[in-house]
């Protein structure tokens, strides 16, 4: 498999459907369907898996000698970490309003070049980001191995892994906030239960118990339709449950002040907490472990072990593919459920004046509770892909606060009431949390060890966009009304 | 003691008795009252020892000890009353100036800690690391930690402000968790150096000690908030809540009155956070996590917003509930549990225990329930009687907003609940009318 010619395949693809989306994106700006969409989706996709079978192989058998190899390889690290989110970013941050007035072409022209400097924006963060670390890991001639440069590249995927996840709930505050313009602090722990609906279902289908491997000779089918189910089982509950929420908790106050619902949310979240405190009582709990090398504990890395590869630091749990596709159907799914139905036209409309929307006949309430059904479907599918990402010790009655709290960060600093946003927001945060856990600049005296602030970095953050920017990086400008 | 504090308090007021809001100051009647609440307050730990006794042996220490939470609490309710209820700045990470309080406290009276010995060895500083002294320092480091937040969020308003002061409210406690060579992380700081007065040693156990200076202290801050509130400074906070910007055309300094609003808040958190962590001789990271910001708030909004003695009674009442309550059904709950005979069974000579699904699920439910219930109180308060249980009267209009164009509706009929209410002297229905009717007034959070 780690042939020439599939990589030369691989980079094939990957460059050219890299290029057409930049050209797209060049040449047009916005009106992308979401065909295109998929298309800019799938290069950064293609990339990671191209990066995952390379390997990178005679950079680390030559370590530090082979000078040309590392620069070369943090040359294509750098092009295929920077340019595919960028990429994945692009594909989300591309309005696709199809009706838009032909006379306003020049608001057009603007809308394009403040996105471009949006992407150039996230591009230089990005490069920030990397730049230390890999210069670091150039200088440093007996590199530990927590500098080496693969390792830094599977932090960053694996942040990029739960960044999405974090995107995934970050949408369900971010959908409703965009319509009633309220925090549902309720949403983390909708999460919660996702979780704990999914660990129970699958234990059901699989005959498992908490934190224990499947029995032997469960074939992969059955696992797959047991997640695949459990997923399922978990959207319709978390969609059902959400919706509920509101009806009770939040339909009343639709006229109250502002602080009345947002109390009323954070009572939910308590009640959902103890509900999970019930089921599970107050000790973690974990999915099953379903793949053979899926476990964090050995730091094990299947692809590795596939190729028959165990120098590299590069570790990607299998479960990361189930992230990356259940993640990728979902917002392919939200995307055209926004963009191409009536349904979600009635969501924008409602979004952006509620009292115009009802004279034009569409039903608030209708739409009000659809958007917390999608929220909490999200939620819910979120819940089960994190507990079968994540496997050890994951499902907790208090899951929800500190995920949901990253979530909302993510949603806030994207933008909040941004779809595309939230999406950008979560990956961020997932980044900035696995990079700031894990202990690059040989920083892990008792007194700076890193771990242990990567929480205080998110909320550093969030506090941070809030004083300087409070629209998120996609937010527009709200003219403060007297 | 406390008499001594309240009877200045009431004639404090007199000679400013032309201003009409300072007018109830000058009843007898109600001097008279404060001085027998205060006296049956003070002797009331004696008095009901033997009462309480009749109960059990611990009953006396645990009613106390619970009342003891329930005094810091209306310490903390008050505080997070003047930033919520009066300036109308939503803060959800007020448990961050508790902690500060009780770290300050912790620093300058812990034998472990490197500041106590260093104050403590050289003769002209050793006073700092008196109970007394580091009390008002404590009061002191919350206030200044109060403006130093709040500066950075003068610009914000609403939920966002929201947001932001919750993620201080995070930050401070992971923060005093993670610098463990200061703060001794999740074990946190011990052996405070507890307080001797006339002779009187406190101890972790001298509850009724604790009891004495903690209503002192709530004394000594009702009198504070009263004066305050009737004064420039509250009624700024008041105007700045209903509308910034026509504050601010008023001539209000908005930076001013919002820092103030944030220090003097912030203030309360740091005598009840001293206090708390020196009756208990310690200071742990876990004690001020966000359900504590969020307890507050619920007392608040429970009790009534913007109300003094409604956010007073939420205090007593959800502090109560917490420590006593609570844990007193739950605890019924369990007993009646643990009474329910298993049925067991002899199989193949061995004897089984059957499993009882009731036993298990009443267990479950004795052991945690705690949160279920505050999200239920949160929840129907919300839905059933969204001003609270003693509702500010502004408040209580705001929130029953009556059609527009019937102004009397608007017209609160009870004018005892408008004790505290400078407007319900010069009272104009028009006036109120324009402030609460009008469907497209700004829907900001008004607290």
């Amino acid at each position: 498999m780690n042939s020439l010619p599939v990589q030369l395949v691989l980079l094939i693809v990957w460059l050219g459907l890299g290029a057409y989306g930049t050209f797209m994106l060049l040449q047009k700006g916005y009106r992308v369907n979401s065909l295109k969409s998929l298309a800019y989706y799938v290069a950064p996709v293609v990339a990671i898996l191209y990066l995952i079978i390379n390997q990178i192989q005679p950079l680390n058998a030559s370590w530090p000698g082979n000078l040309p190899g590392v620069v070369i390889n943090i040359a294509l690290g750098i092009i295929l970490l920077i340019v595919s989110p960028a990429l994945l970013i692009a594909a989300f941050l591309v309005p696709t309003q199809k009706n838009l007035d032909v006379s306003a072409r020049a608001l057009q022209r603007d809308a394009f070049v403040r996105m471009r400097s949006r992407i150039l924006l996230i591009g230089a963060i990005f490069l920030a980001l990397m730049m230390p670390l890999l210069a670091l890991s150039l200088f440093r001639t007996a590199a530990p191995s927590e500098l080496r440069y693969d390792s830094v590249i599977s932090v960053m995927i694996n942040g990029l892994l739960s960044g999405s996840l974090f995107a995934l709930i970050a949408l369900g505050y971010t959908l409703v906030y965009g319509i009633i313009e309220l925090i549902n602090f309720a949403h983390g722990d909708v999460f919660m239960m996702g979780s704990l609906v999914g660990f129970t279902v699958i234990n059901i289908m699989l005959g498992t118990q908490s934190g224990r491997p499947v029995k032997a000779g469960t074939p992969l089918f059955m696992v797959i339709l047991a997640i695949v189910l459990a997923l399922i089982i978990s959207m319709v509950f978390c969609g059902f449950l959400n919706y509920l929420i509101n009806r009770i908790a939040y339909k009343r106050l639709r006229n109250a002040p502002r602080l009345a619902p947002l109390i009323s949310a954070i009572g939910v979240s308590f009640i959902l907490q103890n509900i999970g405190l019930y089921l599970i009582s107050s000790a973690p709990q974990g999915y099953p472990v379903m793949f053979p090398n899926a476990t964090r504990v050995a730091n094990t890395d299947v692809v590795s072990d596939i190729l028959d590869n165990h120098d590299s630091l590069i570790t990607i749990p299998v479960t990361g593919i189930l992230v990356i596709v259940g993640v990728s159907i979902l917002l392919l799914g939200l995307s055209y459920l926004i963009n191409q139905t009536k349904t979600g036209k009635a969501m924008r409309a409602v979004a952006q004046n509620r009292e115009a929307a009802a004279l034009m006949g569409i039903s608030i309430e209708r739409t009000i509770s659809f958007a917390f059904i999608i929220g909490g479907a999200l939620a819910g599918a979120a819940g089960v892909i994190y507990g079968v990402y994540q496997v050890q010790g994951t499902v907790r009655y208090d899951l929800g606060f500190q995920n949901g709290l990253f979530a909302f960060t993510a949603a806030v600093l994207g933008g909040i009431g941004n779809v595309n946003g939230a999406v950008l927001g979560g990956l961020f945060i997932g980044l900035i949390y696995s990079l700031s856990q894990s202990s690059f600049f040989g920083l892990s005296a008792s007194f700076l060890d890193l771990s242990i602030w990567a929480p205080v970095a998110v909320f550093g953050v969030l506090v941070l966009v809030m004083i300087f920017r409070p629209t998120g990086i996609l937010g527009e400008n709200v003219q403060e009304k007297v | 003691m406390a008499q001594v504090k309240i009877n200045p308090a009431a004639q404090a007021g007199a000679p400013k008795g032309s201003r009409p809001f300072n007018r109830a100051n000058l009843d007898r009647n109600k001097i008279i009252l404060w001085l027998v609440l205060a006296i049956v307050l003070l002797i009331l730990p004696f008095a009901s020892k033997p009462f309480f006794e009749l109960f059990g042996p611990t009953v006396f220490s645990s009613t106390v000890s619970a009342v003891n939470s329930t005094l810091l609490f209306v310490l903390l309710a008050l505080g997070l009353n003047i930033v919520v209820g009066y300036a109308g700045l939503l803060d959800l990470g007020y448990a961050a100036f508790f902690a500060i309080g009780a770290y300050t406290m912790g620093f300058l009276t812990a034998r472990g800690s490197k500041l106590f010995d260093l104050l403590h060895t050289n003769p002209l500083t050793e006073v700092l690391t008196n109970f007394w002294v580091a009390l008002i320092l404590s009061f002191l480091m919350a206030a200044l930690f109060g403006v130093l937040l709040g500066a950075p969020t003068l610009g914000l308003r609403g939920d966002y402000l929201a947001i932001v002061t919750l993620g201080f409210g995070e930050i401070v406690p992971i923060t005093i968790n993670n610098l463990t060579q200061v703060t001794g992380g999740d074990t946190g700081l011990s052996g405070l150096t507890q307080p001797d007065l006339f002779g009187y040693q406190f101890s972790a156990s001298s509850l009724e000690g604790w009891y004495l200076v903690t209503l002192l202290v709530v004394f000594f801050s009702i009198f504070m908030i009263r004066r305050l509130v009737n004064s420039r400074i509250g009624r700024a906070w008041m105007a700045m809540r209903e509308d910034e910007i026509a504050a601010a055309a008023m001539g209000i300094n908005l930076v001013k009155t919002k820092l103030l609003a944030f220090g003097l808040g912030a203030s309360f958190a740091g005598f009840s956070g001293a206090i708390f962590a020196n009756s208990l001789g310690s200071a742990n990271p876990s004690q001020f996590k966000f359900d504590v910001s969020v307890l507050i708030l619920s007392m608040i909004i429970l009790g009534g917003m913007g109300n003094l003695w409604g956010v007073i009674a939420g205090a007593v009442v959800l502090s109560m509930s917490d420590r006593y309550i609570i844990p007193f059904l739950t605890e019924q709950v369990r007993h009646f549990a643990d009474s329910i005979q298993l049925q067991t069974s002899i199989v193949n000579g061995t004897r089984v225990t059957e499993p009882s699904a009731i036993k298990d699920i009443l267990t479950n439910v004795g052991t945690n329930s705690r949160l279920l219930i505050f999200g239920v109180i949160l929840v129907v308060m919300m839905l059933v009687r969204p001003e609270g249980l003693f509702p500010n009267s502004r408040r209580k209009m705001e929130l029953r907003a009556a059609p527009a164009d019937d102004p009397q509706a608007l017209i609160p009929t009870d004018p005892m609940t408008q004790a505290d209410e400078f407007r319900s002297i010069n009272y104009n229905p028009s006036d109120v009318t324009d402030q609460s009717g009008n469907p497209d007034g700004d829907k900001d959070i008004k607290a």
